[in-house]
């Protein structure tokens, strides 16, 4: 718990390496992206969420029971 | 003879003749807490203004806040009618005339407001007698006063031929004296085609001559606190600052009455959900400008630590205006967030449990308990709580963070659980909101003007107790903006009946026009000509 | 089945991706060695060090600054016209979205080059990285405007994505590495419904993202200046200020872009007089707004009276800045609100006129917000009275920035359509029996023999 409160306290008050902050800030938006253009491009005629290909191999592993 | 749509008379017209006991009711408490401001006002004439809480440094209270709030709500009209109708908005057609009755009655309840702030009254001539061009203060009764014409002329204009109509349209046993107040005010409106011509020319040019002087009325007011050099006054941001704010709580004054005139009179066929959600959408809007623009204020304060600045600042964030700016910021966020999570959050997550009103009520409860045992002195009991808990041991800032985390985590269940609720009942939410901001731009001018009073640059500081004197005024004065209103709408129709009826010919005009198919490019007819045929 | 589009403009829009003329050539020709020259500018800088400039103590930020600020400003016109103008639902502004985006991001770069030009160590940039404040708005100026030229690429290349694909399938006869590039960067993009579906939603979702963006990104760049404590820096208004003032030149910025390349390329039927008459109309509302900020700030400032203000407030006034401000003042406010409002309709030369004076005007501003304060600085002006006067060496460099960005924009036009076909597409009925020939594979269901 102190560690939390201390945490946020350096926030405001320390000098520190403030690369983490843009490296973090950078990241998560890359990752956002890069998932956000994977989905798009799988879309496919059906307009189902998930792409049929998928959807058909689902198909195909349930009935081979 | 001016003929009329008999549901528009129904709605419209034929309550203006009738006078129902719930009227004589609201207009009789409403005159009393007017006679009785009166009566308070007398008493502050004689006796002076010690019977206020103003003193040296504090010599601006509670009426400048009202003024500034008052003319602050004008605003309403302006944003409604002229900016909406510059741009060809034709949502804004039944609400016009109740923003505009706002706005001209704010104006003079608001000036008001000054004459009782002075203790001699009768000094108020010497403004023209011995004003200084070079003074704010002459600059803001000159815009002040232009605006005011302005507005009572863009609220008779389109009165004139709906006084036309209801001169034509009395019922026979309506009252002479009635008859003979529409008559006068419809000054021989007959409705041809050139007096409709120049009735739209001269509207149109008020629309885009108000603009200006509205933005400039709020401005000027604005830099009377700005040009001086007191702490927290002297921002350059104050001009586009102030404007914000009274767009922002005009639209909040507006949304309050909109909804009041629509259930006392039942017009919901005309103030219906189209206009609720596109004002709830500038609402929005302008909730965001005006955080952007406060954070900016404030940030510059806190980063600049200047020597006088910054006391004033210190105040409003853990002194002894943190309850009153506290507050504030809490329902300006309450507000925006009733207004777009449940806009944002789909009907199906009704399905969901803890979208649910009890779970809201639940997480409310759960939020009233941390907030007492934060509060409660060191050792804290929450401390002990989570100690006893957990098995760990916490100093006491930790778990006083711990504390506030979760009150945070409690009020945004609160926020989740009623959204589903206010989703179902836009008119609901939008009345919550605007009551939130109502109240929260009351404050916000209070914030503004009483830290900066308290904590001058060169004299000492001192403390600002509101009398009852005062608040009997602010009393006396909301009542008797929502008598003036309530008179108004007694005597003429709550809606624009002409410029609804227009709207309607134009929508059924619009959906009349077909647009033709796209002409086929040169490369379709060429191939066309050798018998293929393409698209 | 959905109904398909139609772009009749196509063959219009893909016109200059097809031809590659000799005006082309010297038009690069010339930018390149403009760029020469500034690099040459650099290499002296780097080897004689930051005296070859003007810049001194107490003016430490001069004219490498104001070009930051400047490009920076200039930026936030793609992010206006292809976020906000897309929230409000303007559906005219559909054209004009890549022209305006491609300024954005042949801009943003100069921006960021110009404060590592600034440093006499640029390697010092990465102690930014090492030991950065969280508390300092250099650092957060730092984090956003990196955040918001990688979010502008994204969003400009996703709203390009289909259009590459049309590239890739219609322009056969282009070279070998120009149809492997469209090839890689279409991503294997098919253009079936689904795939549209999920693009619109989200550029619409990122449209959001961009507008808190851009509100952001130049909200923090104009803090490094208001959070000083400097006279004529230290204003709250600065953030609402540097904000509209960016907006401003950067809807200025594209009118020229837009009647360049009208011009140019030939596009009068898909670039329509009335856009330049609906940009004029938010440019007249632009130009009123900026000048009530200009005057909201210049009078609180006068009123206070405050002795280090007024100093700086003469310098800008009176003294030794008197004549750039006040021939900015002409080329921003003055003269193109007379332009706008009497010449502008319809006429689209007086327009670039116009906007060609408030975008050097701008420039001007930037620079009269920054030189001086400096010159007159709040603790030491006592002992210095400061002075500046740039040298060849920044001239060539800024020379050289706008050749750049020159450049690269040409250089995009010449390989992408410029125009968005896709987003300008109608939708045409499609009746059955209606065969359509297809030369080659088209893009989209447009090509499909519609079942009989």
């Amino acid at each position: 718990m102190e560690q939390i409160v201390s945490l946020i306290s350096a926030f405001f008050t320390e000098p520190g390496p403030g690369g983490i902050f843009v490296l973090l800030v950078i990241s998560l938006a890359g990752a956002v992206y890069f998932i956000l253009i994977r989905w798009i491009l799988q879309g496919d005629e059906s307009g189902l969420p998930i792409p049929s290909k998928m959807l058909k191999s689902y198909r195909q592993l349930s009935s081979r029971r | 003879m001016l003929t009329v749509d008999p549901q528009d008379k129904a709605k419209l017209i034929n309550p203006l003749f009738v006078a129902t006991p719930r009227f004589w009711i609201a207009a009789s408490a409403l005159s009393a807490i007017v006679a009785w401001g009166l009566f308070m006002y007398a008493r502050q004439l004689i006796l002076g203004l010690g019977e206020t809480g103003m003193n040296r440094p504090t010599y601006w209270g509670v009426y400048m806040v009202n003024f500034i709030f008052f003319i602050g709500i004008s605003h309403a009209g302006t944003l409604i009618s002229a900016i909406l109708r510059v741009t060809g908005a034709e949502w804004r057609r039944p609400i016009t005339r109740v923003a505009e009755a706002i706005t001209a009655f704010a104006l003079v309840v608001g000036s008001l407001q000054i004459i009782i702030d002075m203790g001699r009254p009768d000094r108020l001539i010497f403004v023209i007698l011995y004003g200084r061009i070079q003074s704010p203060i002459l600059w803001d009764v000159i815009s002040v006063t232009t605006y005011f014409l302005g507005s009572i002329t863009y609220l008779y204009l389109p009165l004139i031929p709906d006084a036309a109509i209801l001169r034509d349209n009395c019922p026979p046993n309506a009252p002479v004296w009635q008859r003979l107040l529409y008559t006068v005010l419809a000054i021989g409106w007959r409705g041809t085609r050139e007096q409709w011509m120049r009735l739209e020319k001269a509207i149109a040019f008020m629309a885009v001559f108000i603009i200006p002087v509205a933005v400039s009325v709020h401005t000027i007011i604005s830099w009377i606190l700005a040009t001086t050099v007191q702490p927290g006054w002297h921002s350059s941001i104050f001009g586009p600052y102030f404007v914000v704010g009274a767009i922002f709580s005009g639209i909040g004054a507006l949304f309050i009455a909109m909804t009041a005139v629509r259930k006392v009179l039942g017009l919901e066929n005309y103030i219906a959900e189209r206009q609720y959600r596109n004002l709830g959408l500038l609402f929005v809007t302008m909730n965001a400008i005006w955080a952007y623009f406060t954070y900016a204020e404030q940030l510059s304060i806190a980063a600049g630590q200047q020597l006088e600045e910054f006391p004033i600042l210190a105040s409003k964030l853990w002194g002894e205006f943190a309850p009153t700016f506290w507050v504030m910021v809490v329902l300006m966020i309450v507000a925006f967030w009733i207004l777009l999570v449940p806009k944002l959050l789909p009907a199906s997550l009704e399905s969901v449990p803890f979208f649910r009103r009890r779970y809201a009520l639940a997480s409310g409860g759960a939020a009233a308990i941390t907030l007492f045992l934060i509060n409660t002195p060191q050792p804290s009991l929450l401390n002990v709580l989570i100690t006893s808990l957990t098995g760990v041991a916490v100093t006491d800032a930790a778990a006083q963070t711990l504390g506030w985390i979760l009150l945070i985590v409690f009020i945004i269940g609160i926020g989740l659980g009623v959204s589903p609720w206010l989703k179902a009942r836009p008119v609901t939410a939008s009345v919550i909101a605007s009551a939130c901001v109502v109240v929260g731009m009351w404050l916000e001018r209070w914030n503004i003007i009483l830290p900066t009073m308290t904590h001058p640059r060169l004299i000492f500081e001192s403390i600002y107790q509101p009398t009852f004197t005062e608040l009997s005024l602010t009393a006396a004065s909301l009542a008797l903006f929502a008598l003036m209103f309530l008179v108004f709408f007694k005597l003429f129709p709550a809606v624009s009946i002409w410029e609804v009826a227009e709207g309607r010919v134009i929508e059924e005009a619009k959906s009349k026009i077909t647009i033709p198919a796209p002409a086929p490019s040169e490369e379709a007819k060429q191939l066309r000509r050798w018998g293929i045929k393409k698209g | 089945m959905r109904a398909r589009l139609i772009n009749k403009h196509e063959a219009a829009i893909l016109a200059p991706l097809r031809d590659f003329t000799n005006a082309d050539r010297l038009l690069w020709a010339i930018l390149v060695g403009l760029i020469a020259v500034g690099g040459y500018a650099y290499y002296q800088q780097w080897t004689f060090g930051l005296g070859v400039t003007g810049l001194n103590r107490p003016v430490y930020w001069g004219v490498y600054i104001t070009n930051f600020v400047f490009f920076i400003g200039l930026a936030h016109s793609g992010t206006f016209i292809s976020a906000i103008l897309r929230l409000a639902g303007a559906s005219w502004r559909k054209p004009l979205v890549r022209a305006a985006e491609a300024i954005t991001i042949f801009s943003l770069p100069f921006g960021v080059s110009s404060i590592l030009i600034d440093m006499g160590r640029p390697e010092r940039a990465f102690n930014i990285i090492f030991y950065g404040r969280f508390q300092s708005p250099l650092l957060w100026d730092f984090t956003a405007v990196s955040l918001y030229m990688f979010s502008s690429v994204v969003f400009f290349y996703l709203s390009l994505l289909p259009d590459i694909a049309l590239c890739r399938d219609r322009l056969t006869e282009a070279p070998a590495w120009q149809r492997q590039m469209y090839r890689l960067l279409a991503l294997g993009w098919e253009g079936n419904p689904e795939q549209y579906h999920r693009l619109e939603g989200v550029l619409d979702g990122m449209a959001i993202f961009m507008t808190l963006l851009v509100v952001t990104v130049h909200t923090v760049v104009s803090w490094v200046f208001g959070m000083t404590l400097q006279p004529g820096w230290h204003t709250a208004l600065i953030g609402p200020f540097f904000l509209l003032g960016a907006i401003f030149s950067g809807t200025a910025a594209v009118v020229i872009a837009l009647a360049v390349l009208r011009r140019v390329y030939h596009l009068e039927d898909i670039l329509p007089i009335n856009l330049f008459n609906s940009l004029r109309k938010l440019l007249i509302v632009f130009t009123l707004g900026w000048l009530y900020m200009m005057v909201a700030e210049y009078l609180t400032i006068y009123y206070g009276g405050v002795t280090e203000e007024m100093l700086v407030f003469w310098q800008k006034f009176t003294d030794d800045f008197a004549g750039m401000f006040w021939l900015m003042v002409l080329l921003v406010f003055v003269i193109p609100l007379f332009i706008f409002v009497f010449l502008g309709k319809d006429r689209i030369g007086w327009m670039v006129t116009a906007c060609v004076l408030v975008n050097v005007g701008m420039w001007l501003e930037r620079y009269v917000v920054i030189v001086p304060t400096e010159t007159r600085p709040r603790l030491i002006y006592e002992l210095v009275l400061g002075d500046y006067s740039p040298t060849w060496v920044e001239g060539a460099i800024t020379a050289a920035l706008f050749s750049g960005m020159i450049l690269l924009y040409a250089a995009f036009t010449r390989y992408f359509p410029i125009v968005p076909v896709w987003e300008t597409a109608e939708e045409a009925e499609e009746k059955p029996g209606e065969t359509v020939t297809a030369p080659r594979r088209r893009w989209g269901t447009v090509g499909k023999t519609a079942p009989k």
